[in-house]
C-alpha cells in the first residue's frame, strides 16, 4: 500500500474532527487515529453522550443465560442495577456458569442479547443509563 | 474431511492454516484477543471469535475460552498451530472429550516424546543414540553421576524450550548453584521446575528430521533441516539440506526418527531434533507440533505439510512412501524476520508498521500476518514474517536470500532483516562449516563491530 494517500485521509480527519478511521478490504487495510505521535494528548472517543450510557460487556466466550438454571431472570429493561450485580451468566464449553458482573450502576436501557445466544469476549450485552 | 476448523493461534501460522483449509474447501474460525483485532488472520478467516484480553494466559492459552468458541462456531476440528496450546497433551485430550478432532499428535504420543527426559527413555529403547546424561529429572545429589558423564555439562528444563532454564556447568563447584538457578528459571517459565543434565557438546550442529505419520501405521521422514545458526538457543536461520550431512548419515537419521515414531505410536507431524558433531548424531528432543521452520521442508521435498497434517488428522492415509519423502528437489533457507532492535541487544520493539514492501520473484515465499499500518502488539512473539528462499543449490540459494532480503523494506519499526543479510554474506556461513556458536564466534551481532561494517 502506498502511504501518501493516507496523508490526505489524515488531513481530512483533522478538518472533520474525526478521531479514528478504520478501513479494511480483503487482508489489507489501515487504521488512523488522530492525535498520535505524541504531538498532543490522546483524544477520548465521544461514542455516547458523556457518561450517560454505559455498556456491560461479556467477559468470556460461551452461551448467555439470564440466570443460573432454576433461578429467575432479574435483568429486564427499566430495572436498576448496582455496580457488582450479576446481570446474567455465561455458560462455557465445560458447562460452568460464570456470572456477568456489571461494572457500573444504572437503569437497564437496552438489552442486546437473548438467552441461549452465543457470545464473544467483549461483546456488549446490555446498556445501562446512569442517573 | 472436516467441515470447519477452529485455529487456536494467531499471527502467520494462523494465516498458514487458513490458506491450507481454504484449498481443502474447509471453513475456518479464527480466535483472537482484544489486542489482535487488526491481525490479518481475523480478516482472512470465514468467522472470527474474540476470546479474551491481550495477555495470552487470558486468551490464547485459555482452554475453556478456545473450546467454548469452537462449540459456539460449530467447528469439528481444532488446529493449535505452534506455541500456545500446541504441545499441551491435556488440551488435546480435552478436545477429544468435547468432540473436536485435535489436529496434531495423539496425547499419549506427545506425552511419551514431548517432554525431553521422557523422550530420551523412548529413544534409548528404540536404539536411537542420545547425548549421555542423567536418566531423568534430578531429585537427589547428582555430583557422582555428573563426574561420570564428564564436564562440561548442560542443565536443561524438562518442560522447557527456547533456551529457558538452560545452564552450562564447567566445574563441580558450579553444579549446585547452577542447578538451583535453572530450576527456579524453569519454574517461572513453565510452572515446572524439573531439570536434567546432559553432556555438553562443544561444537555441535543442530539438525532435525521432520516426520509425518498417519493413523494407519505409515510414517515417513523428510530430509534434514539444519538449524545451527542460533542466538541464545533461538533459531535464526534454517536450511535444508544441511551442508554437513552425508547421504548415509541422512538415511540413518531418517531411520532413527521413524523408529522413534513407531516406538511411541506417534501420529501426525513431529520433528525429531538431533545434535551432530564429529560424524555422530545424538537425539535431543521431539517437537510434537508443526514447527516455525516447516516451510523449509515444504520447499525441499515439494510437499504441503499443513495440508498433509489436516488430511492425516481427518483419517486419510499418507499419499506417498519413504522414497518420495526422501527426494531433495532444491536447497531452501528460512529467515525469521522479528520486530527487534539490532542496536539494542535485539530487544523486541513492537510498534506500528508504517509501510512494508515484501520481496517476490522466483523461489521467494513470504509467510506473514502483517501489512502497512498494522500495529504489532506487545503481548506476543516478535516474529512478523518468514522468508523462505529456494534455489537449485546452496550458493544459488544464498545469492537469492541476499537479493530477497534487500527487497524487503519496512519502515516504522526495527527488524532483524539486516542481521540475516550479514549471516548469509559471512564467509564462514558460506563455507557451510560452522556450529551452534557461529554467532558468538564470528562476533557478527556485536554492536561495536557491526557499526563499522
Amino acid at each position: 500500500m502506498e502511504i501518501s494517500p493516507l496523508k490526505a485521509v489524515a488531513d481530512w480527519m483533522r478538518t472533520a474532527d474525526l478521531t479514528e478511521v478504520v478501513y479494511r478490504k480483503g487482508g489489507a487495510g489501515f487504521s488512523l487515529t488522530a492525535g498520535g505521535a505524541g504531538d498532543c494528548a490522546p483524544l477520548t472517543v465521544p461514542a455516547m453522550p458523556a457518561g450517560r450510557f454505559l455498556s456491560v460487556p461479556s467477559d468470556g466466550v460461551g452461551v448467555f443465560q439470564w440466570s443460573e438454571p432454576g433461578k429467575p431472570r432479574k435483568t429486564v429493561e427499566g430495572v436498576d442495577v448496582a455496580a457488582g450485580d450479576a446481570v446474567g451468566v455465561i455458560v462455557t464449553g465445560a458447562g460452568a456458569a460464570k456470572p456477568v458482573v456489571s461494572p457500573h450502576a444504572g437503569r437497564v436501557a437496552k438489552i442486546f442479547v437473548d438467552a441461549g445466544q452465543a457470545v464473544d469476549y467483549g461483546q456488549p450485552l446490555i446498556l445501562l443509563e446512569s442517573r | 474431511m472436516f467441515k470447519k476448523i477452529l485455529i487456536a493461534n494467531r499471527s502467520e501460522i494462523a494465516v498458514r492454516v487458513i490458506r491450507a483449509a481454504r484449498e481443502l474447501g474447509v471453513r475456518t474460525v479464527a480466535v483472537y484477543s482484544d489486542a489482535d483485532r487488526e491481525s490479518r488472520h481475523v480478516a482472512m478467516a470465514d468467522e472470527a471469535v474474540c476470546i479474551g484480553p491481550g495477555p495470552s494466559k487470558l486468551s490464547y492459552l485459555d482452554q475453556e475460552a478456545v473450546l467454548s468458541a469452537a462449540r459456539n462456531a460449530g467447528a469439528d476440528a481444532i488446529h493449535p498451530g505452534y506455541g500456545f496450546l500446541s504441545e499441551n497433551a491435556d488440551f488435546s485430550e480435552l478436545c477429544a472429550e468435547r468432540g473436536f478432532v485435535f489436529i496434531g499428535p495423539p496425547p499419549a504420543a506427545s506425552r511419551k516424546l514431548g517432554f525431553k527426559s521422557a523422550g530420551k527413555a523412548v529413544a534409548l529403547a528404540a536404539d536411537v543414540p542420545v547425548v549421555p546424561g542423567t536418566k531423568g529429572d534430578i531429585t537427589a545429589d547428582v555430583s557422582k553421576e555428573a563426574a561420570e558423564i564428564g564436564y562440561p555439562l548442560l542443565i536443561k528444563a524438562s518442560a522447557g524450550g527456547g533456551g529457558k532454564g538452560m545452564r552450562v556447568v564447567r566445574s563441580p563447584a558450579e553444579l549446585k548453584p547452577q542447578l538451583e538457578a535453572a530450576g527456579a528459571e524453569a519454574k517461572a517459565a513453565f510452572g515446572d521446575g524439573a531439570v536434567f543434565i546432559e553432556k555438553l557438546l562443544e561444537r555441535p550442529r543442530h539438525v532435525e528430521i521432520q516426520i509425518i505419520a498417519d493413523n494407519h501405521g505409515n510414517a515417513v521422514a523428510f530430509p534434514e533441516r539444519d538449524c545451527t545458526v542460533q542466538r541464545r538457543h533461538q533459531k535464526l536461520v534454517e536450511e535444508s539440506p544441511s551442508p554437513a550431512i552425508s547421504k548415509e548419515i541422512r538415511r540413518q537419521m531418517q531411520e532413527a526418527a521413524i523408529r522413534l515414531a513407531k516406538a511411541a505410536n506417534y501420529a501426525n507431524v513431529g520433528t525429531v531434533e538431533f545434535l551432530f558433531q564429529d560424524g555422530k548424531f545424538y537425539f535431543i528432543e521431539v517437537n510434537a507440533r508443526l514447527q516455525v521452520e516447516h516451510p523449509v521442508t515444504e520447499a525441499v521435498a515439494g510437499v504441503d505439510l499443513m495440508e498433509l497434517m489436516i488430511r492425516v488428522a481427518a483419517g486419510e492415509k499418507l499419499p506417498f512412501g519413504q522414497e518420495r519423502a526422501s527426494e531433495i528437489r532444491c536447497h531452501a533457507i528460512e529467515h525469521r524476520i522479528n520486530a527487534e532492535d539490532p542496536d539494542d541487544n535485539f530487544m523486541p520493539c513492537p510498534g506500528r508498521i508504517e509501510s512494508i514492501e515484501l520481496p517476490g520473484g522466483a523461489g521467494v515465499r513470504v509467510d506473514t500476518h502483517v501489512y502497512p499500518g498494522y500495529t504489532i502488539p506487545s503481548y506476543y512473539d516478535s516474529m512478523i514474517a518468514k522468508l523462505i528462499i529456494s534455489a537449485g543449490d546452496r550458493p544459488a540459494a544464498l545469492r537469492r536470500s541476499l537479493r530477497a532480503l534487500g527487497e524487503l523494506k519496512i519502515s516504522g519499526i526495527k527488524t532483524t532483516a539486516g542481521m540475516h543479510a550479514k549471516v548469509v554474506a559471512h564467509p564462514v556461513f558460506m563455507s557451510g562449516d560452522f556450529d551452534t556458536h557461529f554467532i558468538e564466534k564470528t562476533g557478527l551481532l556485536d554492536a561495536k563491530e557491526t557499526a563499522h561494517v
